[in-house]
């Protein structure tokens, strides 16, 4: 093949990067950067002033009340990625560990609830966690209190069962995909070496599926802090968190800049826990197919 | 006493993960499985229940909510407006996925990094991705309605379509295209009577499963939608003011229908993958 040849080659071949690298540009890069400077820009009732300032800025961070709200929106969708993951891994350790014939049909019965409606599936918490709901219902029948109870719906707690639940398949996934590639053989090496369960668990599977927790985590955490649905259907006043608070800037408050900054401090703040999460989880064992 | 037992006593001594901890597991798993199903089964429970209030306990079976959605031209055209904008995006982001996962079939420099860089909108809140599509639109101009949904959400559908129809195309050879080339078909006719029909398999899948997440998606939509609801943007008002079971009844259709358009996509992949096995 002659110099001219391969260089001709070399030069169609970062052609190729072409239409992916305007996509990208288009529909990634502009758009953020859009979000970067309209950040900058000021609005008074509506209408839109694009000289450059940092006031959005400094009324954001100079807010204990938004400052508040976004570290409990951090919190909550921290806290409830973790129950998610608790709960996703460990079933997914169960399924692969103990009952390989079932994997399948129990795999796909944790990702069905996925194809069913977001909005039904949170809105039905509310109608189960209700003042007349289900859980209140059931212990008014069985006797456990006389009165309806109230402390289920319009809190934290409802936010975080709302979120929790959203989030189980996601991490149930992330786990089955590395677990499910642990051959048995290794849990067989691991008690012939006279490692019991947990001894088992944690020096073979804990190393081997750190890095799917760290997916796991940053799954749900994603779908989670960015959430303004779930808040707002189950949170009531006391759940709130902060898209609530973008979604208000576009809506009734009109103050688009005031939004865009909002969705920025939100967007990067949360990068930066899902960095941390991924550091922490970190593998040092690399599993070979 | 020999310090290693020998090796088929080894087997018999081997601690077997015993009943006791099936049993364990298998309750666990039921209790996780009572938590996700929970919220479906009131859902279409709620739906034939004869009243308008979602409380316990029931009233009676009725089927007058699904005789209600049925006349409900609101509900109706918001369905039918989310069933047009899922199928353009779907479409979109086939045709545009299936273009660069052919250009990233045989990986170049920084091909990694760019294929990373596609995912992106999919791995931002969809808050974040509303907001900063919503400025975009309107800076250039473009006008909020279907065009600005279906785009938005063809934005999110393509890394999708991108990743399952890579997995698809690194399983056989670029040689594949070369034969056909080599034969004498063109490009483009190398295309569909080669690789198209070994692609099939996971464009259906790629476009159930697009489908499904833009036929959903409200987080995004809600900033980008304009004047007319797609159907999630429609109940998401609702849930505030005039929510009544028909919203139940329409979902827990749209639950049945889609729950067998995702078992029927699996046997297709399935079958696929045991055809392969076999040639």
């Amino acid at each position: 093949m002659s110099a001219v040849g391969l260089r001709q080659r070399r030069v169609l071949s970062s052609l190729r990067a072409v239409p992916v690298v305007a996509w990208v540009i288009a529909f990634t890069i502009v758009p953020n950067l859009i979000l970067v400077v309209y950040s900058t820009w000021s609005s008074t009732i509506g209408i839109i002033d694009p000289t450059p300032t940092l006031d959005n800025y400094g009324e954001v961070l100079g807010s204990e009340t938004i400052l508040l709200l976004l570290l409990r929106t951090l919190g909550t969708a921290s806290f409830a990625a973790v129950l998610a993951v608790s709960i996703g891994f460990m079933m997914a350790y169960l399924v692969v560990r103990h009952l390989p014939k079932l994997k399948l049909p129990i795999t796909i019965l944790v990702i069905i609830p996925l194809w069913i409606s977001f909005l039904m599936r949170v809105f039905s918490w509310k109608v189960i966690l209700g003042e007349q709901g289900v859980i209140n219902s059931l212990l008014l029948n069985v006797g456990i209190i006389d009165q309806p109870l109230t402390i289920f719906l319009y809190s934290t707690f409802s936010v975080l069962i709302g979120l929790v639940y959203v989030g189980i398949p996601y991490a149930y996934l992330a786990a089955y995909v590395t677990l499910d590639r642990i051959p048995q053989r290794i849990y067989e090496a691991a008690g012939d070496l006279g490692a019991g369960g947990i001894r088992t668990f944690w020096t073979v599977v804990w190393p081997i599926g750190r890095p799917a927790i760290g997916l796991g985590f940053t799954l749900v955490f994603i779908v989670a802090y960015g959430d303004y649905v779930t808040p707002q259907l189950l949170g009531g006043f006391d759940g709130m968190m902060i898209g609530a608070m973008v979604v208000q800037a576009f809506g009734q408050l009109n103050d688009w800049p005031l939004g865009a900054t909002l969705a920025l401090i939100t967007l990067i703040s949360g990068l930066i826990v899902v960095g941390i999460a991924t550091l922490v989880t970190r593998n040092p064992v690399v599993l070979e197919d | 006493m020999p310090a290693v037992e020998p090796t088929t006593a080894g087997h018999l001594l081997r601690r077997e993960p015993g009943a006791g901890k099936r049993i364990g597991g298998a309750i666990i798993i039921a209790a996780v499985f009572v938590f996700l199903y929970l919220p479906p089964i009131v859902m279409a429970l709620f739906s034939v229940n004869d009243s308008a209030v979602q409380t316990l306990p029931f009233k009676g079976f009725t089927l007058t909510w699904y005789e209600h959605l049925f006349r409900n031209t609101e509900i109706l055209t918001a369905l039918g407006y989310s069933l047009r904008v899922s199928a353009t995006a779907v479409i979109g982001a086939l045709v545009i996925g299936t273009g660069f996962a052919l250009l990233f079939w045989k990986p170049f420099r920084g091909s990694r990094v760019l294929q990373g860089m596609i995912a992106v909108p999919m791995l931002l809140p969809g808050m974040v991705l509303g907001v900063s599509l919503l400025l975009t639109f309107k800076l250039i101009g473009m006008p909020l309605g279907f065009w600005s949904i279906a785009l938005a959400h063809t934005v999110f559908i393509l890394p999708i379509v991108v990743f399952v129809v890579g997995q698809r195309l690194a399983s056989f050879d670029t040689l594949l295209l070369q034969a056909a080339q080599d034969l004498g078909a063109g490009p483009v006719k190398a295309f569909f009577t080669v690789v198209f029909p070994l692609l099939a398999p996971a464009l259906v899948a790629a476009a159930l499963l697009g489908f499904t997440l833009s036929f959903d998606e409200l987080a995004v939509t809600f900033f980008v939608a304009g004047f007319d609801p797609t159907l999630p943007v429609l109940v998401w008002a609702k849930l505030r003011i005039g929510f009544d079971p028909q919203i139940n009844a329409i979902f827990t259709l749209l639950a049945v229908a889609s729950v067998l358009a995702v078992l029927f996509s699996f046997r297709i992949l399935a079958g696929d993958r045991k055809r392969a096995r076999h040639t």
